[in-house]
C-alpha cells in the first residue's frame, strides 16, 4: 500500500506525537499501569505473523499489501477516520501495522460470514504486531464475524479495527479470546449509521494483560448497539475494558450488559461512558455490570456512567459486585444438587445470559463448550 | 419419619424456637400455624438445613438418624423437600436442567435410574398438565419473571417430579388466587399417600380444608402452645390467636 506505508513525513509526525503522549493521559487508562510496557518495541515487525480468515462470498477481503488504485481510493475513505487519535496504541498502529486488511461485505445479503484466526509465532518476547482491520459492511447486509484467538504463546498484540456500518446492516461481531499468556490491546470504533444494528459479544478467557477501548458511535436515527461482555479471569490476570458509547442522532439506543466471574488473584476494570448529546431526543441508553468474585484475592473495579445532555431520553446504569447467591446455592442445594455442581451450574447461568443472543448457535455452542471448561477447573 | 425434641434455636441472642417437640409419621400430614414471626419459618429452615441457627440444644431424628448432621444435599438426597415461600430467581438457568439434574440426582442417590432427556420430558408433560402450567415453562428460566402464583406451583411440580418423602409446605398457599389455591391442594393431594409425610405452615383456613391434616399446631411465642385436628384450626379462624395466651 502506498498510501501510508511509504510516507515517511506522516510516520515521522506521529512518533513525534507519540513521543509527547504519556500512558496515563486520560481516565479510560488509569486503571492499568502500562508503564512496564514502555520496554517493548512496537515497531518492529514480526515477520511470521499472520492471519488466518474464512469467509463466504459475500465478503470481499483485501490485503493491504494488495491494493490497487481504486481499492486503496476505496480503503482510504475509511482509514484512520474514526478513531480517536489520542491514544498512543493507536498511533503506534498507525505508524507502523503490517497486518492490514480491508473486509468489504457486499450490499443486501444475509448470510455474510468471516472466521479469523491469529497465527503469531513470537520471535522475541519484546516485540508488539500490530494487526489493522477495516470493516466495511454495506446497506442492508447481515454478517457474522468471528475472531477466534487461541493462542497459548506469549503474544504480543496491538490491534486496531474500524467498523463501518452502513443503513440497515446488521453485524453481530464476536471477539472470543482464551490466550493465558498474552498481552494484548485492542482499540475498536465503530460508525453505525441509520437502521443499522451492531451486536458485540466479547468474551475473554483468561491472558496476562488485555486493554480493550471500545468507541461506538450511533451516528444516524435508529442506530443501535448491543453490547454484550463476558471475562473469566483467574490467577493474575489483568483485564481492563474501557466502552465508550456516543448517541449523536434522535431515537438512537445503546445496551451495554457486562458480566465478570474473577477467581485467584485477578483484577477486572469495567468503565463505560455512554453520552447522549444534545440533539439525541427519544433515545435510550442502558448499562449493567454484574461480577461474581470466586476468591477474597480477586477484586473488580467498575464505573459504568452516564452522561445526559438531553432531558427526552431513558437510561438506566447499574453495578453489583459480589459472591456466589447464597439463597440460590441453598434452593439448588434442597433440591439434591451438590455444592460443586449447583456452583458451577450458577456461574453458567450468570453468563449464559449475556451470550445466548448471538445469532449463530454453532459458535455459541463452541463459546459455551470453552465457558464449560473453564468452569470445571474452579474450585 | 420425623422426630422432634426438645429443640431450642436461636439467632445472634435472640431465642426463635424454644423446647419444640413434634413427631410426624409415615402418612401423616400436619399444619402449623401461628403470627408472624413466631418461627415457623425458622422450623422448617431447620429441618431443610439453612446456616445461620444456633441450635441450642435438642435434636431432631429423620428416619432415626440425627438429621442436623447432615447437609442440605444430603437431605434432600434422603427424602426431605421444602416447597420455598419465596422461591429465588435464577436468571439464565433453563428451568428444565435445573429440573432434570435435580431429579437425576436424587434418583442416581436412590439407586434408581436417571432420565433420559426424552424420558425426562414426558414425565415433566405429565406433572405439568397436574399443575396447570403450560410447556413454554421448559424454555425460562427458574422462577425469572414467574408470577406469584406461578411461583408456589413450580414449587409443588418440584415435589410431584421429585417424589420425596418428607414435605415441607412453607406459606405454600400464601398469594395464591382461588383457582390457584385449588389447583396447588390438588397436586398436593394427588401426591399424598400412606408413604410420605407433610408439614405445611401456614396462616388460612382454606387450604387445610382442601387437605384434611390429621393434626394442628399452634406456634406462639417460640413455642407450640396447643395441639388438635382440623377443628382447632377452624376456631383459630374464627377467633384469632387471642384466646390461646388466657
Amino acid at each position: 500500500m502506498a498510501g501510508l506505508k511509504n510516507n515517511s513525513k506522516l510516520k515521522d509526525d506521529l512518533i513525534d506525537k507519540i513521543n509527547n503522549l504519556t500512558f496515563l493521559d486520560k481516565e479510560q487508562w488509569k486503571y492499568t499501569n502500562f508503564n512496564y510496557l514502555s520496554n517493548f518495541n512496537f515497531d518492529k515487525n514480526i515477520s511470521k505473523n499472520s492471519l488466518s480468515i474464512k469467509k463466504n462470498d459475500s465478503i470481499e477481503v483485501l490485503s493491504i499489501n494488495d491494493l490497487n488504485e481504486d481499492s486503496e481510493k476505496n480503503y482510504l475513505k475509511f482509514f484512520n477516520k474514526i478513531i480517536p487519535q489520542e491514544n498512543k496504541f493507536i498511533l503506534y498502529n498507525t505508524a507502523y501495522f503490517h497486518n492490514g486488511y480491508f473486509f468489504n461485505v457486499n450490499k443486501n445479503i444475509d448470510d455474510a460470514y468471516a472466521l479469523i484466526e491469529s497465527n503469531i509465532t513470537v520471535n522475541s518476547k519484546n516485540n508488539f504486531s500490530n494487526d489493522r482491520i477495516i470493516f466495511n459492511f454495506n446497506k442492508s447486509s447481515k454478517t457474522t464475524i468471528l475472531f477466534n484467538e487461541k493462542n497459548t504463546k506469549q503474544i504480543k498484540n496491538n490491534a486496531v479495527y474500524e467498523l463501518f456500518l452502513d443503513n440497515n446492516s446488521c453485524v453481530d461481531f464476536i471477539i472470543f479470546s482464551n490466550q493465558p499468556s498474552a498481552t494484548k490491546i485492542l482499540n475498536l470504533s465503530a460508525k453505525i449509521n441509520k437502521d443499522a444494528i451492531l451486536n458485540i459479544y466479547t468474551i475473554n478467557i483468561s491472558g496476562e494483560l488485555i486493554k480493550n477501548n471500545y468507541f461506538i458511535n450511533l451516528d444516524k436515527q435508529n442506530s443501535k448497539c448491543n453490547f454484550n461482555g463476558i471475562d473469566l479471569l483467574n490467577k493474575k490476570n489483568h483485564i481492563d475494558n474501557y466502552i465508550e458509547v456516543n448517541h449523536n442522532n434522535k431515537n438512537t439506543f445503546s445496551n451495554i450488559n457486562y458480566n465478570n466471574i474473577l477467581d485467584g488473584y485477578s483484577k477486572g476494570i469495567f468503565y463505560a461512558k455512554t453520552v447522549i448529546n444534545e440533539n439525541c431526543s427519544q433515545s435510550e441508553a442502558l448499562q449493567s455490570n454484574k461480577n461474581m468474585l470466586l476468591s477474597k484475592s480477586s477484586s473488580i473495579h467498575s464505573n459504568p456512567q452516564l452522561i445526559i445532555n438531553n432531558d427526552d431520553v431513558q437510561c438506566a446504569h447499574g453495578s453489583t459486585t459480589g459472591e456466589i447467591d447464597s439463597d440460590a446455592l441453598f434452593y439448588m442445594q434442597s433440591r439434591g444438587i451438590s455444592e460443586n455442581k449447583a456452583k458451577k451450574m450458577l456461574i453458567n447461568s450468570f453468563l449464559f445470559k449475556i451470550i445466548n443472543k448471538m445469532k449463530d448457535k454453532k459458535i455459541l455452542s463452541s463459546i459455551n463448550n470453552e465457558i464449560d471448561s473453564w468452569i470445571n477447573n474452579v474450585d | 419419619m420425623l422426630k422432634i425434641n426438645k429443640l431450642n434455636v436461636g439467632v445472634d441472642d435472640k431465642n426463635i424456637l424454644n423446647n419444640i417437640n413434634l413427631e410426624i409419621n409415615k402418612g401423616e400430614l400436619h399444619v402449623i400455624m401461628g403470627r408472624n414471626g413466631t418461627g415457623k419459618s425458622t422450623l422448617s429452615n431447620i429441618i431443610t438445613g439453612k446456616d445461620g441457627y444456633n441450635i441450642g440444644g435438642g435434636e431432631v431424628l429423620y428416619k432415626n438418624k440425627n438429621l442436623l448432621d447432615m447437609s442440605t444435599e444430603d437431605r434432600a438426597l434422603e427424602g426431605i423437600f421444602m416447597s420455598f415461600q419465596y422461591p429465588v430467581s435464577i436468571p439464565g438457568l433453563n428451568t428444565m436442567h435445573f429440573l432434570r439434574t435435580s431429579v437425576n440426582s436424587i434418583r442416581k442417590h436412590q439407586n434408581k435410574e436417571e432420565y433420559s432427556s426424552g424420558e425426562f420430558i414426558k414425565v415433566f408433560k405429565e406433572k405439568l398438565a397436574i399443575v396447570g402450567l403450560d410447556e413454554s415453562f421448559a424454555k425460562r428460566s427458574v422462577n425469572d419473571g414467574f408470577s406469584g402464583g406461578e411461583k408456589k406451583r413450580f414449587e409443588i411440580l418440584q415435589m410431584l417430579l421429585i417424589e420425596p418423602k418428607l414435605v415441607i409446605l412453607d406459606e405454600t398457599d400464601s398469594g395464591l388466587d382461588i383457582d390457584a389455591l385449588r389447583i396447588v391442594a390438588n397436586g398436593i393431594n394427588n401426591f399424598k399417600s400412606k408413604n410420605n409425610s407433610f408439614l405445611l405452615i401456614t396462616h388460612y383456613y382454606r387450604i387445610i380444608e382442601y387437605l384434611n391434616p390429621d393434626f394442628v399446631h399452634v406456634l406462639l411465642d417460640v413455642k407450640i402452645v396447643k395441639s388438635g385436628d382440623q377443628k382447632l384450626a377452624l376456631k383459630l379462624e374464627e377467633n384469632g390467636y387471642g384466646w390461646l395466651k388466657k
